[in-house]
């Protein structure tokens, strides 16, 4: 007789046991300078923990059977993408930048999800894309660009020293940024008639707003370090 | 009253006041939105919070709160869906009242019992808050050990379908806690200490990135599954009239005291929360209309008094959670959970210490609470028109804005430090894989964010309590608040433990 059992509780047992093993094996981190004594020691409350966790997993593994359910193939597929452009997002910020990484991410995200269920046109999908990431770079260059000369003038007696203060460089951020929001709404909702391109430009100004916004916010506002990358003043 | 004062001072100025109506408009359409939640909405902007002042940034977090219990009434009543559990009450008669054209009453109905709860329950936060934290200064080490195990159990017992899920999940929450340095010696407890004694996660996980990808990345991956169901729901435009007369709001004053004080006591006991408080102050409500002859609307026929009676309840629940939150650091639910969590990152540790040594900030906070629970008032009332249109923005679109949200408010927190940042990005996407999992699976994962809030200072408190008996248990067993919480701890196992297997018994 072939035993079904949950994956997920027989994993979490296992990990469970080996939590238990690596905190009896573990390096005792009682108070060393105790002169009064009666530190119980940093193994005790992990150790009972990881036998609790051990039982409760166990008994679950043995209670419970699967219930056949299974995740449709679409939306596997759509979290495997997700998953993966999440990990890639953690692992290549650092090297590719906040604004590159994201509008990439973003973009393919939005695209994948507002056509779900629909044909997908790859070509005008990845063109779309491509724009999007080219127009989010030009349009935060010039930002950059026109933030960065002010507080330079300003720097030199051109201008009042307000231009120099951070918050007054994010508020011509934030209506630079607007301008071009509302440009480009009117420019894709008088040019993109079709429906997929809708999606296309739908997805492309959803992403260049999101990224230029949320980088101002935490970069200008709050002086967040995002990672330049390859996008680097 | 000079603490007043100066409590007064640290939120009386523009920027404040406009945090605060960001959060609240913030707060209305995350509750507004199915899918999206109150507890989401504040792990989402901790990451802001944490950027502001102290009083400020928790002025935010209490809009947002506030706003998201208030927000899921709308679409309550226009689709028929609850925005979140607190609402559910209100979807028969809210539907009905909008079928029968009256969606505007019953909206504007709602903005105000909510204002009404929110205010009422917060004279009793005021009034009972400083006391039940001064009960605390009678607590030891033993004491706070065992008042963290009567957290942990009520969180357990409160969140899920499965009690031992729930007792697992906080273990868990615990496993998280006691990574990073232990509490006592100082000395480093991970995994291949040696090589990465040097890495950020030598110093424990981050809990706002903990929080966020709990909540906000792990939503994400939840809902790719609902995003091939989603259809566009119809959406009643025709809002008409949205003030109810002011003779009916007065007329049902019972209701709305009956509620109130339904709200709020449910709302302070730990482990009950405002799904329970809603039906309950909705059954007042129908025997006070019993009663009048013939002057109430019976609650179920599509009337205010159907709407008023759980409106008020829910949002008195938020004041009514806030009292053992704020004085003990226990949770009612997982949004309070949560918004411990925030208070503590942005370094306001609730507890006696913080009604003692800190009390400007406590009036602050106060202060902050009936601004956001004005502001969610007065804003959900202004844009009663527009929040319709917000309703039909699809979770499509929402999600992947969510998901990127979620890592740069993980990423922000680390500051100026890019390396920390990306070990924040790494700890989010774990945590939001392993909470999708869970959620997956039944497992509720409110116990996790309570057992690593607590967990160091469980087993911290634990071990001076043992290094104080002398190496033995005494100090628990000679305590009798200790025996009261235990005693306590034991109820709430044997009594869920018995209700659950009632519920299963009658399918």
């Amino acid at each position: 007789m072939k035993l079904k059992v949950k994956t997920l509780p027989l994993v979490m047992t296992i990990l469970s046991g080996l939590y238990l093993i690596y905190v009896i094996s573990s390096e005792d981190t009682t108070l060393v300078a105790d002169a009064v004594g009666g530190d119980p020691g940093g193994k005790l409350i992990p150790s009972i923990i990881a036998v609790f966790l051990f039982l409760g997993f166990l008994y679950i593994t043995i209670k419970e059977r699967p219930d056949g359910k299974k995740m449709e193939k679409e939306s596997l597929v759509l979290f495997a993408v997700t998953f993966v452009l999440a990990l890639l997002y953690v692992l290549l910020t650092k090297t590719i930048g906040f604004v590159i990484l994201t509008t990439i991410v973003l973009y393919t995200l939005e695209y994948l999800y507002s056509t779900i269920g629909e044909k997908r046109k790859p070509l005008s999908a990845i063109l779309g894309g491509v724009g999007t990431l080219a127009i989010t770079a030009i349009v935060y260059t010039l930002m950059r660009l026109l933030t960065k000369t002010l507080g330079r003038m300003a720097r030199a007696g051109s201008l009042p020293s307000a231009f120099t203060s951070s918050t007054l460089n994010a508020v011509i951020s934030v209506v630079f940024v607007l301008v071009f929001i509302i440009l480009l709404y009117f420019t894709l909702h008088k040019l993109l008639k079709k429906k997929d391109l809708k999606r296309v430009g739908d997805a492309g100004l959803i992403t260049f707003s999101t990224v230029l916004l949320l980088y101002v916010v935490f970069k200008q506002f709050f002086l967040v370090a995002l990672a330049p990358g390859l996008l680097n003043f | 009253m000079g603490d007043f004062l100066q409590g007064l001072s640290m939120v009386s100025n523009l920027y404040t006041v406009l945090w605060c109506a960001f959060g609240s408009v913030l707060g209305i359409i995350l509750g507004a939105l199915p899918g999206l939640t109150a507890t989401m909405g504040i792990a989402l902007v901790i990451p802001i919070s944490y950027q502001l002042e102290t009083a400020t940034g928790i002025g935010l977090l209490l809009s947002v709160y506030c706003g998201a219990v208030c927000g899921a009434s709308i679409p309550a009543i226009l689709l028929g869906i609850p925005g979140n559990p607190n609402a559910i009450a209100t979807v028969d008669d809210g539907q009905k009242m909008t079928k029968k054209g009256l969606a505007g009453q019953a909206l504007g109905g709602a903005v105000i019992a909510s204002m009404i709860g929110g205010i009422g329950s917060e004279i009793f936060l005021i009034f009972f808050s400083p006391l039940i934290a001064k009960m605390t200064l009678a607590f030891g080490p033993a004491e706070k050990c065992t008042l963290a195990l009567v957290g942990i159990v009520i969180i357990a017992a409160v969140s899920g379908k499965d009690l031992l899920k729930g007792l697992l999940m906080g273990a868990i929450g615990f496993v998280f806690a006691f990574i990073g340095p232990d509490p006592m010696s100082g000395a480093v407890r991970i995994p291949f200490a040696s090589l990465l004694r040097k890495t950020p996660i030598a110093n424990g996980f981050d809990l706002t990135s903990t929080l966020i990808g709990l909540y906000g990345v792990s939503q994400v991956f939840f809902e790719i599954d609902n995003l091939r169901k989603q259809q566009k729901a119809e959406v009643c435009e025709n809002i008409g009239k949205v003030f109810p007369p002011f003779k009916k709001v007065v007329s049902m004053w019972k209701i709305i005291l009956s509620s109130l004080g339904i709200g709020t006591v449910i709302g302070a006991i730990p482990g009950t929360g405002a799904s329970i408080a809603v039906f309950m102050s909705r059954n007042a409500a129908e025997s006070i209309c019993e009663h009048s002859k013939g002057k109430l609307d019976k609650p179920g026929t599509g009337c205010l008094e159907g709407v008023f009676a759980p409106e008020v309840a829910n949002n008195a629940c938020t004041g009514g959670a806030l009292i053992p939150a704020l004085s003990l650091g226990i949770p009612g639910d997982s949004a309070t959970a949560v918004l411990i969590g925030a208070l503590m990152i942005n370094g306001v540790t609730p507890g006696f210490a913080l009604f003692s040594q800190n009390m400007p900030l406590v009036y602050s906070l106060f202060c902050t609470l009936l601004i956001a629970n004005v502001f969610m008032g007065v804003f959900q009332l202004a844009g009663v028109r527009v929040y319709p249109k917000i309703l039909k923005i699809s979770q499509r679109v929402l999600m992947p804005v969510v998901l990127i949200l979620s890592f740069i408010g993980s990423y922000a927190i680390a500051g100026t430090s890019i390396s920390k940042g990306i070990f924040n990005l790494g700890t989010a996407l774990f945590m939001g894989f392993f909470g999708y999992i869970m959620k997956k699976n039944d497992y509720p994962i409110a116990p996790v964010v309570l057992g690593l809030i607590l967990g160091g200072m469980f087993e911290e408190q634990f071990r001076r309590a043992v290094k104080l008996g002398a190496g033995t248990l005494s100090r628990f067993y000679t305590s009798p608040i200790c025996w009261i919480f235990i005693l306590l701890a034991v109820l709430i196992i044997v009594s869920t433990a018995l209700r659950r297997r009632k519920e299963r018994k009658n399918g």
